[in-house]
């Protein structure tokens, strides 16, 4: 395997936890794929670098924590709202808690259980990337409904993921 | 350990954008303080990355599964418009079937003269099953290289709202489309990421129109202004203005024009005439007018009362 295609195989393999780390400091998706770039970039150029020893995705976290932590302005409207301290919390946070390959599997599992409404609200949401006004204009009802909704969907597909993975054994 | 409740309340707040600056600040107080807190945060950030990728693959998914299914509709209807001569050997044996008249009503290809022939001649039904086949790997493929240049060139050619309200055509909008005129609406500033990188914090009632030119954003400033962030990493800005034109590739400047004289006339504030305003924070900037080029580096600004 030469050098690049082991990167790509590194990178694929982490590349959902990079990013919900990255969407967990710059909320816009636009943003977030802008940041996952530029990390992932940086994270070539920096590859001989790169310890065989430690995790890449703890390698890559910290790597994209340093650059959010550059562009933290709260002055300037950046994307970048959490302070230093908080974004390094958060990574540390991720450290600790290596997330199981299959995360994603059991996800998708769980969303085929719900009804189609609900996969709908959630497309609004993700697919689209409507804001929560947006969401509650397109579907004429209250800003509080669609924030609770979401809120209640998400809680049942955490404790649906949860089951799934302890159910294979994977906590 | 703080109230398990109140913690998802406020996660979920700020992962959708409606948390509050108090409430942005108790949570990250929270952060810092309590790793409960912090792997709770972990948890909910990753599903709403899971489902952020979910949804975006199906979205691309259906749109390559919708091209595909036209593709293949359009072959079908094709193959019972030509019929099969010259296709391959197995024309030499199977009969010369006539082409279907133009104009003949429509049949479903699952029960029309097709689909009859390939029931009765097997050797047929093979090469154009392989075909089609071929045809929609092709088709697959044109549609993901497609999808992938749309996908490319729209994140680079369009500009965005980041924070603020801008209006286009009375509609507000969270993505502005090139050469119609736009607003900001309401009294807070907007932030826009311009195609090609380079952000701008325009000031209430800013009235402009973005251009995508050669080798530069074009901003066409028809009033206000802001203030405009470019990196030597994205493409230079050009902001037309009727008083100038300001160019940059790498700076920090704020530009205002200023086009409506004041309602009334205050004995103790000077009469602010129609005029351009550029000032630079960092970098160079170029400023035309009339034909002239000047250059403004960092530190400097000049007021532009009129075109020459």
């Amino acid at each position: 395997m030469d050098r690049q295609e082991e990167y790509l195989k590194l990178l694929f393999g982490t590349d959902l936890e990079l990013r919900a780390f990255i969407g967990s400091i710059v909320r816009t998706p636009h943003d977030c794929d802008d940041l996952f770039q530029d990390v992932a970039l940086t994270l070539w150029k920096e590859f001989s670098r790169y310890d065989r020893g430690r995790s890449f995705g703890a390698w890559a976290r910290g790597i994209a924590a340093m650059k959010l932590m550059q562009r933290f302005d709260r002055t300037k409207r950046s994307p970048v709202v959490l302070s230093p301290e908080t974004i390094e919390a958060v990574a540390r946070a991720f450290d600790n808690s290596e997330s199981p390959s299959n995360r994603a599997e059991a996800l998708e599992r769980c969303l085929d259980e719900l009804p189609e409404k609900s996969r709908r609200l959630l497309a609004l949401r993700y697919e689209r990337s409507l804001k929560i006004d947006q969401i509650a204009r397109e579907l004429q009802t209250s800003l509080d409904a669609v924030y609770q909704s979401l809120s209640r969907l998400r809680t049942k597909l955490h404790d649906c993921v949860n089951r799934r993975l302890s159910v294979q054994g994977i906590s | 350990m703080a109230d398990s409740t109140r913690t998802q309340e406020l996660i979920q707040k700020y992962l959708d954008g409606r948390a509050s600056s108090a409430e942005m600040a108790e949570l990250e107080s929270l952060l810092q303080t309590d790793s409960t807190v912090a792997r709770s945060f972990v948890d909910a950030a990753r599903l709403h990355a899971g489902l952020a990728a979910h949804f975006r693959k199906q979205f691309m998914i259906d749109q390559v599964a919708s091209l595909v299914k036209a593709d293949q509709a359009a072959q079908a209807a094709l193959e019972d418009q030509v019929g099969f001569e010259g296709l391959d050997d197995s024309s030499a044996t199977a009969p010369v079937i006539s082409p279907r008249r133009a104009g003949s009503t429509f049949v479903p290809t699952s029960r029309g003269p097709a689909a009859k022939r390939r029931r009765k001649f097997p050797a047929v039904r093979s090469v154009t099953a392989h075909r089609g086949k071929w045809v929609a790997a092709i088709a697959l493929l044109v549609a993901l290289g497609a999808g992938l240049w749309f996908l490319v060139d729209f994140r680079n050619s369009y500009s965005r709202l980041i924070s603020g309200r801008v209006t286009v055509d009375g509609l507000e909008t969270t993505e502005l489309p090139q050469d119609r005129p736009f607003v900001v609406a309401g009294p807070t500033n907007a932030v826009v990421r311009l195609g090609g990188g380079a952000h701008v914090e325009l000031e209430p009632a800013t009235l402009a129109t973005i251009r995508r030119g050669q080798r530069a954003t074009v901003v066409q400033l028809e009033t206000g202004g802001g203030e405009f962030q470019v990196d030597p990493d994205y493409t230079p800005i050009r902001i037309e203005t009727p008083l100038g034109i300001v160019t940059t590739s790498s700076a920090q400047v704020t530009v205002t024009l200023v086009t409506r004289l004041p309602a009334s006339y205050s004995p103790t504030t000077p009469v602010t005439l129609p005029r351009l305003v550029v000032a630079v924070a960092h970098g160079v900037v170029t400023v035309e007018r009339g034909g002239k080029i000047l250059s403004l580096t960092a530190g400097q600004r000049e007021a532009f009362v009129n075109a020459t």
